[in-house]
């Protein structure tokens, strides 16, 4: 990626084993050998996309000024997620943690959606998910889990906690859209019937 | 003026953010430090910053990656960042960093004075984008209020037009109304 100078695709992610080969090697510093072994666990939230220019589905236009909080410890992946989702009009709010992801949605009332990772360190999205529904406020706010793996039994334990659905790493950007602006729009209507 | 211009500075070493910092002292500029990559990719997703000092060697995700992912986000892509690396034999290092959309590049160690020139060129820079945004801001909230203005005139315009007992007190009414709110 980074030998491809001005291709700058906001919906492009390379697995980060790809990536550091690549960015390290011609500089033969003495830390970078043993770093591998720490980047290959990870996989990617986003399924690469070819196509840089900003795509308008009828469901990101429901979704334009929207504002979703990600919870999420993996900077990496966050960071490629907000880019695809502000080209959408959205507004992104960011936590690594599951403590200051509750922190965040106490003190920014406008969030309509959350996107929840379910493997954190410390507090994981299981339990954030449960402290986020034990608030009245926010028994009805759409939280979606990304996992890394489909494991059978997975969607039930996110089910269980609290979380409204459910998207599997890496994921499919126009899916993430559909099945976001679905749920803020259920929400949406649900709040004007009161 | 909205916010005061930040620094955002990348080094995995402390001495050397502790450095960066006293070498920016005085300026108008808020110093943001950080010790990684990952830390740096954090901060620009809960703020906005006017330049970036960025080591290019660290640890884990180093400068180049650091810089493509910065580079990557239309928020961010456009933020100023400066490469600083201890490497000054490879002049290969200084095209990567350019490569990957760096606007500068300072070796190690470098003059403290020539960092500080640089860093108030963007801090003014940045200073006089926020203003121009205000600007633009202010712009086209007045279009708007001469938009509304000239409709409820066209309206009360209409309103008398059309005469009848009421007309007057209507037509002032909608004008007040405009005008005060």
């Amino acid at each position: 990626m980074s030998s491809s100078p001005g291709k700058g695709s906001a919906f492009t992610l390379y697995l980060p084993d790809v990536l550091l080969p690549e960015s390290v090697a011609p500089l033969a510093t003495p830390v970078s050998p043993a770093v591998p072994v720490v980047r290959g666990t990870t996989p990617a939230i986003l399924r690469p996309v070819s196509a840089p220019e900003r795509r308008i589905s009828p469901a990101a236009h429901q979704l334009d000024g929207a504002t979703v909080l990600i919870v999420d410890d993996d900077v990496r992946n966050v960071f490629a997620l907000t880019s695809a989702l502000e080209m959408h009009g959205l507004q992104v709010l960011y936590s690594d943690n599951g403590a200051e992801g509750i922190r965040l949605l106490a003190e920014h009332p406008e969030v309509d959606i959350v996107l929840m990772d379910a493997m954190m360190p410390d507090q994981d999205g299981y339990e954030t998910t449960r402290g986020i529904r034990r608030n009245k406020r926010f028994q009805d706010l759409p939280v979606v889990f990304l996992t890394a793996k489909a494991m059978p039994g997975d969607r039930e334990s996110a089910l269980g906690a609290g979380a409204t659905d459910y998207i599997t790493k890496p994921v499919d950007l126009d899916e993430l859209i559909r099945l976001m602006a679905r749920w803020v729009n259920a929400a949406e209507t649900e709040a004007e019937r009161g | 003026m909205a916010d005061r211009a930040k620094a955002l500075l990348v080094d995995d070493r402390r001495d050397n953010l502790m450095a960066l910092e006293a070498i920016l002292q005085g300026l108008p500029v808020q110093a943001v430090a950080v010790e990684s990559g990952e830390a740096a990719l954090k901060q620009l997703l809960v703020d906005d910053f006017a330049v970036i000092l960025l080591d290019a060697q660290m640890p884990n995700m180093d400068g180049f990656e650091t810089a493509s992912h910065i580079k990557r986000r239309e928020r961010t892509r456009h933020v100023p960042i400066l490469f600083l690396t201890a490497a000054d034999r490879d002049a290969q290092l200084a095209l990567r960093g350019y490569a990957v959309g760096a606007v500068d590049y300072l070796t190690k160690p470098f003059d403290p004075w020539v960092l500080r020139a640089k860093v108030s060129i963007f801090v003014d820079l940045w200073n006089k984008s926020q203003q121009l945004k205000a600007q633009a801001d202010a712009a086209r909230e007045r279009d708007a209020q001469w938009q509304r203005l000239t409709e409820t005139v066209d309206e009360a315009a209409r309103v008398l037009r059309a005469g009848g007992a009421n007309a007057a007190a209507e037509a002032l009414a909608l004008l007040e109304k405009a005008r005060w709110g």
